[in-house]
């Protein structure tokens, strides 16, 4: 089992490398912070079980935390803070300097430039599901009225595109040194 | 902390803070775990859940030591436990009554029960007495409520909580694991005060931090408590524990209920049937005990959510190796050893939380078996979910598990005649953590080479070693993989998806796969961009997915002249044999 004291330690080794994971793959430093703070909101609250065999391991095991926050972010368009809300916690407020002293530090225009780059190659209906969805952030009724499609299919369209994405940016994380 | 960014600062001094209280309210007891953990182990009395942190403090020592000091105390005071009793009775009708009402007057100030006012036609399915306490336990529109006044001496104490959804009845023979903790409202009033000659005791005798647990184990308030659904042939639970006492649980119309003022968990229960009393450890069947957390892992419908009364087989005596090597069988896992793997998995996941909670408790579309290991595949919230039960040897490490989340989302099904590749792992892996014990000092060099095997794949497989897995035609009834020094690995096919799993240093590279169909086998090679552990390339929906068959020649052919390309997953079969 973790010491609780050991948990600072591994907050300060891992936060900024996880803030830069979000907001990499985000694009949004408010919305990368809010999925930091509730990642290690549940990692603390799993600290008690954690063993610390290694220090890639415990590494490993919050970046899949934080995956799964992503996942949860992408699939329903809202972070979860079940785990800040229950330990109390706020999450702080970005000045806009830090916000672009953030981007900065993800390689955010690297990023958009390669995802302005693989939107292009996105075929019409991912893109355009894409745009009302995650531009425009339409309710994905109306994202399939507009599309002229079933929901179902909408969901299925935004998904497979960020999807896309995801894996056509990953060389770029990659580069950046950013994904564990 | 110092973080070069203020935000990550100013949240970093928050965890800080959390950290400090949990270092002052000590770490060893499981109280100290919950409490940092955020678990809320429902607890009814004086002690509320924003006490934890302090609650935390309670070692098992200090915790004896608080039950010493009851006794000690209770001399010309009110009797410790007098509002309780080991064994239920059936409660007056207006016992209950006011049980009842006042638990609906609890639960309806903090809006989150659905417990009916009193006086209407919801009846419980559960009631009993202790001493001059008494429950009631209602089933109603699928929901399950719990109701607890607990009418002690010096204080009385109202639980009033929502369980959760009704889950499925038990076979007969079978006891539910106790529904979760969570949704309780809570209401105490202190009847008596502290006498000078407890305050006193409590002053000397009990560190600030736990000042306030003991006041409550004094003033004989609160407790623990294990409701679940018995099976029809279920005639009487009975829970015992490491303090030697037990207690008798109320069985009625299918259900169990049993509380007791002191705040420790059951080490066992026993369960007597038609066909005898079966007694089971609670903490092996019971991921992290009795009512420690609320259990997310037990879903309706879950075949973990009962203890199996069955007698466990006796370990076997040899002590050779049995490892999972390169040719292992798969088969159906008998339904207590998918139960077992279940809750593991689920225990896993309330863990490192890198599943749904509700990965594995329901149904699960393939459950494969190697050696010793229980592997478990679903499809929960549009992506794969794995997780792996098992060890190596067993003999030198019991069980080793993990998880594995793909990060892809549920790929188009192949053909009916063929296989995708592999789901990739490596972006999705969770947390694994050995179990049982490891070789002590006395250990034989054969153990410790073994253990320095397990740690090797521990370390070389991130935990675990290579596995495969994806969808399969509805065509395909076998997958068998064979490794570079010849041995073959059947997979285990089943509900449209196949796995395999083995040890790392127990085979070298996967070089080809074969799949049968109705119509023959056709292999495959595997190279570094379809073999285990890749998805680079293969999105849903696209071809790339899968291992492209030819057409069935009659006989067999060689032709390894096309590679597989680079940057997508296809591959050209080199051997086709019609059957």
């Amino acid at each position: 089992m973790a010491s609780a004291s050991a948990f600072t330690g591994f907050y300060e080794r891992n936060a900024e490398v996880v803030l830069l994971f979000f907001t990499r793959r985000t694009l949004d430093v408010e919305v990368a912070l809010d999925l930091t703070a509730e990642t290690f909101a549940q990692a603390w609250r799993g600290w008690p079980r954690v063993r610390l065999d290694s220090v890639e391991e415990v590494q490993g095991w919050v970046f899949t935390i934080a995956r799964r926050q992503l996942g949860r972010y992408l699939r329903r368009g809202q972070v979860e803070r079940r785990a800040l809300n229950q330990l109390g916690f706020s999450v702080p407020e970005l000045a806009d300097d830090e916000i672009l002293e953030i981007e900065h530090a993800a390689g955010l225009d690297a990023v958009r430039s390669a995802l302005g780059v693989e939107l292009q190659k996105l075929g019409d209906d991912q893109r355009n599901a894409l745009q009302l969805r995650i531009v425009e952030e339409l309710p994905y009724p109306e994202v399939a009225r507009r599309l002229g499609t079933s929901e179902a299919t909408a969901r299925a369209r935004v998904s497979r595109g960020l999807r896309t994405l995801a894996v056509a940016l990953e060389p770029t994380f990659a580069r950046e040194g950013s994904t564990p | 902390m110092n973080q070069r960014f203020a935000v990550l600062q100013e949240l970093g001094e928050q965890f800080e803070r959390a950290v400090a209280d949990a270092d002052a309210a000590g770490s060893c007891s499981s109280a100290a775990a919950a409490a940092a953990a955020g678990w809320s182990r429902f607890r009814f009395g004086l002690l509320t859940r924003r006490l934890w942190p302090l609650a935390g403090a309670a070692c098992a020592a200090l915790v004896a030591g608080i039950v010493a000091a009851v006794v000690l105390l209770s001399a010309g005071t009110p009797t410790a436990y007098a509002g309780w009793a080991a064994v239920p009775t059936t409660p007056t009708a207006s016992a209950l009554e006011t049980a009842v009402h006042k638990c609906y007057q609890v639960g309806a100030r903090d809006g989150q029960l659905g417990l009916l006012a009193p006086g209407g036609t919801a009846q419980p399915v559960l009631a009993e007495a202790r001493g001059r306490s008494a429950a009631a336990v209602y089933a109603i529109d699928g929901q399950v409520y719990m109701c607890l006044y607990e009418n002690g001496s010096t204080y009385r104490t109202v639980a009033s909580a929502s369980m959760g959804p009704l889950r499925v009845t038990p076979a007969p023979d079978h006891l539910s694991i106790p529904y979760g903790v969570y949704g309780g409202s809570e209401s105490g009033t202190r009847t008596h005060p502290l006498t000078p000659a407890q305050r006193q005791k409590l002053k000397s005798e009990a560190p600030t931090a736990i000042r306030q647990l003991a006041r409550n184990s004094l003033i004989d308030g609160g407790g623990y408590f294990a409701l679940g659904q018995a099976g029809s042939d279920v005639s009487a639970v009975k829970f015992s524990f490491a303090n030697g006492k037990t207690v008798t649980a109320s069985v009625q119309n299918g259900w169990y209920f049993a509380w007791w003022p002191w705040t420790s968990d059951p080490t066992s229960v026993t369960v007597t049937t038609s066909t005898g009393a079966i007694t089971s450890p609670m903490k092996d069947t019971w991921p992290g005990g009795l009512g420690s957390r609320p259990y997310p892992a037990c879903q309706p419908g879950s075949s973990g959510c009962v203890f199996d009364t069955k007698q466990p087989a006796a370990p076997a005596t040899n002590t050779t190796s049995a490892r999972t090597t390169t040719a292992p069988t798969t088969s159906t896992p008998a339904a207590t050893q998918v139960a077992t793997a279940t809750q593991e998995c689920d225990a896993l996941t309330l863990t490192y939380q890198v599943m749904p909670a509700d990965a594995f408790s329901g149904h699960v579309l393939l459950t494969a078996v190697h050696g010793i290991s229980t592997a478990l595949l679903n499809v929960a919230d549009g992506t794969v979910d794995v997780c792996v039960i098992g060890g190596v040897q067993k003999d030198v490490h019991k069980f080793f598990a993990f998880h594995i989340e793909t990060d892809g989302q549920v790929r188009l099904a192949p053909g009916p005649d063929q296989i995708s590749v592999p789901y990739a792992g490596h972006n999705g892996v969770g947390g694994g953590r050995p179990f049982g014990r490891r070789p002590g000092k006395n250990a034989t060099p054969a153990q410790r080479h073994a253990e320095e095997r397990v740690q090797l794949e521990r370390i070389q497989g991130g935990g675990y070693g290579p596995y495969t897995f994806g969808q399969a035609g509805r065509d395909v009834s076998a997958v068998t993989i064979t490794f570079a020094n010849g041995k073959k690995l059947a997979a285990k096919v089943e509900n449209g998806w196949y796995f395999a799993w083995w040890p790392l240093t127990n085979a070298s590279a996967p070089t080809t796969v074969t799949v049968t169909t109705s119509s023959g086998t056709t292999t495959s090679p595997i190279n570094s961009s379809n073999g285990v552990n890749v998805a680079a390339g293969c999105q849903p929906g696209t071809s790339g997915c899968v291992f492209v068959k030819t057409p069935h020649a009659p006989t067999a052919t060689t032709s390894p002249t096309t590679q597989a390309t680079t940057g997508t997953t296809n591959t050209t079969p080199t051997t086709t044999t019609s059957s």
